[in-house]
């Protein structure tokens, strides 16, 4: 039996699709949904429970409804975002606090000079991702 | 260990990569020096550290069965310790034999974890599974009382085909590093490792305690390229990957996966990738 504790310093993060410009999810072929290596995404289809004994249509274009349902899987490879074509999905991450003089990344062995240098790096890179938001 | 070999490797990306690491001057620095409040020297040196970390883990533990409020607490002691005292971290196959080339002398030894927890302790050289690296190995050699079997002393050459060798029969690399010094610990020892024997595994995947943290890099896979032989799930020591049933493919918890490379050396069909794991926005703070 595996446990898990609740980790602090893990950032917590929540995966946004916007209803509004995910209307049409069959033309896409559910990107998000094939892309995805941690399996975050899940199609439900879009009338709620009351209206279940409607006769599906696939073809609809408002039958389906794609949402980040499993968040606390998923990693920031920023996979859906790259590959959305209407881009509906957002990310945001809250960062947890570090104190002054600590390393970043909470890496217990890393000196801070390398950590300052892959700071950097990382911050560059992270420019490059649409549709990421950092609280 | 020159002037020159300590400025050499200062810049290096990666922590293990620093030559100082693994150098006679970290070696005899005083360890308790990390303290810096108390700074005079601990009776007994680093076996009075080492000594306090035991029981410690072991009140955890039974906390873990018996008071459910305290196992946090301990928990975060036993970490803290840790760090301090020995830590391990999961390397990829590469990233080992770069370990040996920075690294000199180098011997075999026998393994503590199988001598602490099976009384069970290797003499045949062509059978052990932990690599002594670095100058440590002398005293380990003059104290046969506690290190039973020995230092075999051994080639560089013959040390890069025994890590290949132990990679192919499907144990993990693992570094061990030896107390915190002067912004960062000493490297000491090169093991490879499987899931019941391994203290460092075991402690890490059934308390939690981060003795063992994750390595560099992340198996990333790709579904286009999988035809679902699920090999991979053999060789994963960690349990990260699971069949998908509904795609007869397979899918790899990116949170559970440690990036030691077993899965991506076994796949015939590169369908598995090692990326860095400081890439990631999630993954870059869970070690």
């Amino acid at each position: 039996m595996a446990i898990q504790i609740k980790n602090l310093d893990i950032p917590t993060i929540r995966v946004k699709v916007d209803r509004e410009k995910c209307q049409l999810p069959m033309i896409c072929d559910y990107k998000c949904y094939t892309k995805c290596p941690q399996g975050v995404f899940h199609v439900h289809s879009y009338p709620n429970v009351s209206r279940a004994f409607m006769k599906p249509n696939p073809n609809s274009p408002k039958h389906y409804l794609v949402a980040g349902s499993a968040a606390p899987k998923c990693i920031g490879c920023m996979e859906c975002t790259k590959h959305c074509p209407e881009d509906a999905i957002t990310i945001e991450i809250k960062i947890p606090e570090v104190k002054e003089g600590e390393n970043p990344y909470k890496h217990p062995f890393d000196s801070i000079e390398v950590a300052m240098e892959n700071q950097k790096r990382i911050e560059e890179l992270d420019s490059t991702y649409k549709g990421l938001k950092k609280i | 260990m020159c002037d020159i070999c300590f400025t050499h490797n200062a810049s290096a990306k990666i922590w293990f990569k620093d030559a100082k690491r693994y150098s006679r001057f970290m070696y005899h620095r005083n360890r308790v020096d990390l303290a810096k409040k108390n700074t005079k020297r601990i009776k007994g040196g680093t076996a009075a550290i080492e000594a306090a970390a035991g029981p410690l883990i072991a009140q955890a533990i039974d906390a873990y069965n018996l008071k459910e409020e305290r196992f946090p607490d301990l928990m975060r002691a036993a970490n803290r310790l840790h760090v301090q005292v020995q830590g391990a971290q999961t390397l990829t196959l590469q990233d080992s034999l770069d370990l040996i080339d920075i690294s000199s002398p180098v011997c075999f030894i026998h393994c503590e974890c199988r001598k602490f927890k099976y009384g069970f302790v290797e003499r045949d050289r062509s059978k052990m599974t932990c690599l002594g690296l670095g100058i440590g190995m002398l005293r380990w050699q003059k104290t046969p009382a506690r290190y039973v079997a020995g230092a075999e002393w051994v080639d560089h050459d013959e040390a890069r085909e025994w890590v290949i060798k132990w990679n192919k029969k499907g144990l993990v690399q693992n570094l061990m590093n030896f107390g915190m010094r002067n912004g960062g610990p000493y490297i000491g020892g090169l093991c490879n490792c499987s899931r019941p024997d391994c203290a460092s595994i075991e402690n890490r995947l059934r308390y939690g305690e981060k003795q063992l943290i994750k390595g560099e890099r992340v198996a990333i896979h790709n579904e286009e390229k999988c035809t679902g032989c699920f090999k991979c799930i053999q060789r994963c020591q960690f349990g990260a990957i699971a069949a998908d049933i509904r795609k007869g493919k397979v899918q790899i918890d990116a949170q559970m996966c440690f990036g030691c490379g077993l899965c991506e050396s076994t796949c015939e069909f590169d369908a598995i990738e090692l990326r860095n794991r400081r890439d990631f926005p999630i993954l870059r703070y869970d070690w």
